[in-house]
């Protein structure tokens, strides 16, 4: 298991170094020239972009750069930023990270939580109009656009009922309307494969056989459903959590939220490169960690999964 | 060798095509599936044939006419620069299904074919295809469009070709992890053991088996494509203006939701039926396909 | 079901535990004013967008300023003196002004500062520019001298500034934040860098920047002037314009710019149309077209005939709401040297089919596919629908991100038509004849060349006499207009809500004045 393990994490710094090569050629060869861009719309002196080039290190053939880069993030230095002067990236990104990691993590929870609970009860009830309503409610989730069910919760919440403030991030109460935004769509995910995944377990030959040996449907549901739905709901999760972590940047643009797909975002429009290439290192490496933690889940959870990779 | 007879994979391959002749049969019990199915067909159609079905130029601005609601000439009202909203939906049909169907369909391709090969060999191939897997996944998917289209500047196809990249590695994980539980049960081992080819395993004893969540995630996949044009839009970056977009639709109708909501709803709406229609169709397929279920 | 039900909203409420509640501050004055991105610096002299130079109108103090009319006024200046040669300028300044970190500013303070934003490394956008008629300043800026030796302290209160030729423009560049100083002893030398955290001699101090969220100032009781009577003033960082809309109207900001889409349905309510403040901008905005990035933009007939194929009255009133102004020329209302007998080209679609055909494509034949470069979508359609109706030319709209679109104007060579704006950061008709019209400049991105155009703009550069200068600007403007250099297509204005608690808060011509003379009542 240790070696396993110690594969695994060579797999992740092989995978971070991939992706930040990735990150990197592609910033190096996009067009426009990082410091026109620093100068907004002004014109800058050409003494100026010289200046600046050396400063930024940009007078160094691209492979150079990439070495002095991975060199100076193993020294936890990620540079700073070209669109705010003298801005080292972690002080903007460190922060925007630990605030997506909260709030999307209360909205996945719930999320995972009812979804369930709707999926369950839409597998046993196979077929009626319990499974019906609770498959459309989740298809209501996603059939919405996560900026227009936004724009009309604030407009009925906020602006109508002034139950809710409209945006910041401050109170809890400023949290539930972009939870609310952000769980719909993983819920109805998830709540479908759930679905999916008991229906199957339920027509398993063991269910039937367990089921004809007299165990009550509850147990049947609880115990061998839920645990072998476990296995593709797991894998989805994981791809949610990943994908979430830097794709809510409308929802945190629309509730104003300063979490990193914001920062990530702005920062890709503004060809923030030093800040982009940060937010892409601690994304992936968090993701990376998630994905060995939902591997490791799948060999406990199925047991005729070996761990072999 | 009279054994041969009862060898599973020719029991499989019956069942198969059995099923697949059955599947039609039991689709067209289920009604949720037919009528989204109708929808679906009429929703191409209408897309198609978009110049015979509304008489006005999606693209043609009415100075005269702007932002009108819902009346006799103009049925879903026009936009904020007096275009008529229903020929930019069927229109936009064209754009959103084909960038749905191409990303999706191109997507799920490669991503079966690569996690199945993945999951069933394991080994070195595994490691390779799995790492190549890793390296995309790891980077942060909307972020890594958003920086791809940018860079490709926005059109149709920068679009299409960012979207595949981002969502061929959740279809081949998602295929690998199933091939991981199938390659371990009995009938794979046997057939295995009776020495059947492995591309003949992978294709008619393996793949069926995996197909169910596939297939739900193909349906749902297209929405998420479709939304994820729409999110690009939102930033502004999407497929070019006046090129008519559900997503870009809707984006610029929030400007005025106050004032004149039908700019938003009606993109909505249908990007909304499409959706669900897509899901039903999906369930229907998933239900029909497998055998097991039955009512 | 219930039991779920309760144990998901426990394990919720759980998770936001830690999360702030807001403190009372019920006995301070706050004023919350949204920005839509963090300023790029807090350092006057390294302003480069909107943001930061009104942010550095709160936080920095210099010799002049701007007044809510636009008029050059002294500020940190109690009296000065000018040679008859034009040459040399004495100031004297308050003996009573303080920097935030508790030392007096003296007039060392601004030769050193000078010198640091003529140093290359720290960045500062004006590029040397301010201080080109300064003794000392083109060499240092080059790097050939380390002394602006123009500029002498002659005591704590006396700056004497020697300069090489007269300058109309001199006391102007003294009046905007890229020439206001910061203390040497707050910054890193040779870096665009803070030692600690901003300081400044303005109205508020710095407090808290907290990067996408906020911008914290507090009123600065040590203000040389009288301290603000607002106690804090919070910048909110929100950069979705519907969302700051919807945060005013639900009490949220106090202060809110209006999108021009949004303008139609404020300006009919009863209650947000009492709170709408309009102040006139020296913004122009037009569509440009390259000439050497697209053929038939070389022949005059061609430009003529854009003109008169766009109806800019439809664009302004119907499109934008009146949120511009119509186009009279290039140079806006208000500018010292706006000439009121210029018109701006009729709407004429006929006429432009005629000129279009004389060109020598008769109703759009043979006319190449056109692609329009735009940030805003609306009105790039408008354009493309009106000449596409008018001339049965094709044109496709290309939406590049802000970057990348700046960049491509600089660089010249990316776009063939675009829409875009130009602000002033002096009242001067400089700003749009000069930088958008003059023979390889490269601000002129239309790639546009009239040597008689360039004859009536180098007399008025270089001529002092202010009423004889403003005539030589206006028959460069009317000579650009005659032979169609561009296409004007408004004046933009800045167009804010404002809470009827707020007083005082007034835009000129380059934006808010900053909240020194804001009022809130509770």
């Amino acid at each position: 298991m240790s070696g396993y393990l110690f594969r695994r994490i060579a797999f992740i710094l092989f995978s971070l170094l991939g992706a930040t090569f990735l990150a990197f050629a592609a910033s190096r060869l996009a067009p426009g020239d990082p410091v026109r861009l620093m100068a907004g719309e002004q014109n800058v002196a050409p003494e100026v972009i010289e200046a600046w080039k050396v400063r930024y290190g940009l007078d160094q053939p691209i492979p150079v750069q990439y070495l002095y880069y991975v060199r100076n993030v193993l020294q936890g230095d990620f540079g700073t930023s070209y669109q705010y002067i003298g801005m080292p990236v972690m002080d903007l990104i460190g922060p925007a990270v630990l605030v997506t990691l909260r709030w999307e993590s209360i909205a996945l929870v719930g999320a995972i939580i009812i979804a369930f609970f709707l999926g369950m009860i839409a597998a046993v009830r196979h077929n009626t109009w319990v499974d019906t309503g609770a498959m459309f409610i989740a298809l209501f989730g996603i059939s919405l656009p996560d900026f227009v069910l936004a724009t009309f919760l604030v407009l009925i919440f906020s602006l109508g009922l002034k139950w809710l403030p409209v945006a910041g991030y401050e109170t809890p109460a400023h949290l539930v309307l972009p939870v609310i935004t952000l769980a719909v769509h993983p819920c109805a995910l998830i709540s479908r494969i759930v679905r999916a995944s008991m229906l199957e377990v339920i027509n398993q030959d063991y269910m039937r056989t367990a089921r004809a040996k007299g165990v009550s449907e509850r147990v049947i549901i609880t115990k061998h459903g839920l645990r072998n739905a476990m296995l593709p709901v797991l894998t989805v999760v994981g791809v949610i959590v990943g994908r979430i972590l830097a794709g809510s940047f409308i929802v945190e643009t629309i509730f104003n939220i300063p979490g990193v797909g914001r920062v990530g975002v702005t920062a890709v429009l503004q060809r923030d490169y030093p800040v982009i290439l940060g937010a892409t290192i601690i994304l992936a490496t968090a993701f990376l960690i998630t994905t060995l933690i939902v591997d490791l889940l799948y060999g406990v959870l199925d047991p005729r999964v070996r761990v072999i990779d | 060798m009279t054994t041969v007879a009862q060898l599973p994979h020719v029991d499989v391959q019956h069942q198969t095509r059995g099923l697949w002749q059955d599947a039609l049969r039991r689709m067209s019990r289920n009604r949720a599936a037919v009528v989204s199915g109708v929808f679906l067909l009429l929703l191409v159609f209408a897309a198609v044939f978009a110049e015979f079905v509304t008489p006005f130029d999606p693209n043609a601005a009415d100075f005269a006419a702007l932002r009108q609601a819902p009346g006799l000439t103009h049925i879903m009202g026009t936009d904020e620069v007096g275009r008529d909203v229903f020929s930019r939906i069927l229109y936009g049909a064209r754009i959103s299904l084909t960038v749905g169907f191409i990303v999706q369909t191109t997507a799920t391709v490669a991503g079966i074919t690569l996690g199945l090969v993945a999951g069933y060999y394991g080994g070195t191939t595994d490691l390779i295809i799995m790492r190549a897997v890793d390296i995309m996944y790891a980077l942060p998917a909307f972020l890594f469009a958003v920086f791809m289209v940018s860079i490709l500047t926005p059109s149709i196809n920068s679009v299409i070709l960012t979207l595949t990249l981002v969502g061929w590695p959740f279809i081949a994980r998602l295929t690998r992890g199933q091939v991981l539980v199938q390659k371990e049960q009995e009938y794979v081992i046997a057939a295995q053991a009776l020495g059947a080819r492995p591309w003949r395993i992978m294709l008619f004893h393996v793949l069926p088996n995996t197909l169910s969540p596939i297939i739900v995630q193909y349906t749902l996949g297209i929405a998420t494509v479709i939304m994820a044009e729409a999110g690009l839009s939102f930033l502004g970056i999407g497929i070019r203006p006046p090129t008519p977009t559900w997503g870009g639709m809707i984006t610029k109708g929030r400007d005025f939701i106050r004032t004149e909501p039908h700019l938003v709803l009606y993109p909505s709406i249908v990007l909304g039926l499409t959706m669900i229609a897509f899901n039903f169709l999906g369930d229907g397929l998933r239900d029909a396909l497998d055998p097991r279920v039955r009512k | 079901m219930k039991k779920t039900l309760l144990l998901t909203l426990l394990v919720l409420a759980l998770m936001t535990l830690g999360l702030g509640t807001i403190a009372a501050q019920d006995d301070l004055v706050v004023v919350r004013y949204p920005i839509t991105s963090d300023p790029a610096s807090l350092e006057p002299g390294l302003v480069k967008e909107l943001y930061s130079a009104e942010i550095a109108l709160s936080l920095h103090a210099g010799l002049f300023t701007y007044d809510a009319d636009t008029n050059v006024v002294p500020y940190m200046v109690k009296e000065y003196t000018v040679s008859d040669d034009g040459l040399v300028y004495t100031f004297t300044l308050y003996d009573n002004i303080l920097w935030h970190n508790g030392r007096p500013v003296v007039a060392a303070d601004f030769k050193a500062g000078w010198e640091r934003y003529l140093d290359a490394n720290v960045g500062a956008q004006s590029a040397g520019v301010p201080w080109a008629d300064v003794g000392g300043g083109p060499e240092m800026f080059a790097g050939e001298a380390d002394e602006l030796t123009g500029v002498q302290a002659l005591d704590d209160t006396t700056l004497e500034v020697t300069l090489i030729q007269p300058s109309n423009t001199f006391l102007q560049n003294l009046a905007v934040p890229i020439t206001w100083v910061v203390p040497e002893e707050a910054v890193v030398a040779g870096s665009p860098e803070w030692v600690d955290g901003p300081v400044g001699a303005g109205p508020f101090k710095f407090v808290e920047w907290t990067p996408n969220v906020s911008l914290v100032l507090e009123a600065n009781d040590d203000f040389f002037l009288g301290r603000p009577s607002v106690d804090r003033i919070e910048y909110l960082v929100v950069p979705d314009a519907n969302t700051a809309l919807a945060q005013y109207e639900a009490g949220e900001l106090d202060i809110v710019a209006v999108p021009p889409a949004a303008l139609q349905r404020v300006s009919e309510d009863a209650v947000l149309s009492e709170q709408l403040a309009y102040f006139t901008r020296a913004q122009l905005r037009y569509a440009g077209m390259n000439q050497d990035m697209f053929e038939p933009f070389k022949d005059a007939r061609v430009r003529e005939a854009f003109n008169h194929a766009i109806d800019m009255n439809v664009i302004v009133t119907q499109l934008l709401n009146n949120a511009w102004t119509p186009p009279t020329g290039l140079v806006p209302p208000h500018i010292p040297q706006y000439n009121p007998d210029l018109a701006a080209f009729t709407y004429d679609p006929a006429l432009a089919q005629q000129l279009l055909a004389d060109a020598g494509y008769p109703g759009g034949e043979g006319f190449p596919v056109l692609e329009l470069a735009t940030l805003d979508t609306t009105q790039a359609e408008a354009v493309a629908a009106m000449l596409n109706a008018n001339l049965g030319i094709t044109v496709e709209i290309v939406q590049p991100e802000r970057g990348d679109m700046i960049d491509g104007l600089w660089a010249g060579d990316r776009w063939q038509f675009f829409l875009f704006g130009w602000t002033a950061d002096t009242p001067s008709a400089s700003v749009w004849t000069y930088e958008l019209l003059y023979c390889d400049l490269d601000s002129n991105f239309s790639n546009y060349c009239n040597p008689e155009v360039d004859a009536a703009i180098d007399q008025a550069r270089t001529t002092l006499d202010v009423a004889e200068s403003t005539s030589y600007w206006q028959q460069a403007e009317s000579l650009a207009m005659a032979d169609a250099a561009v296409i004007p297509m408004g004046y933009a204005r800045f167009i804010y809500l404002v809470n009827p608690a707020v007083e005082g808060f007034v835009a000129n011509l380059f934006g808010p004045i900053g909240f020194a003379g804001v009022s809130k009542s509770s």
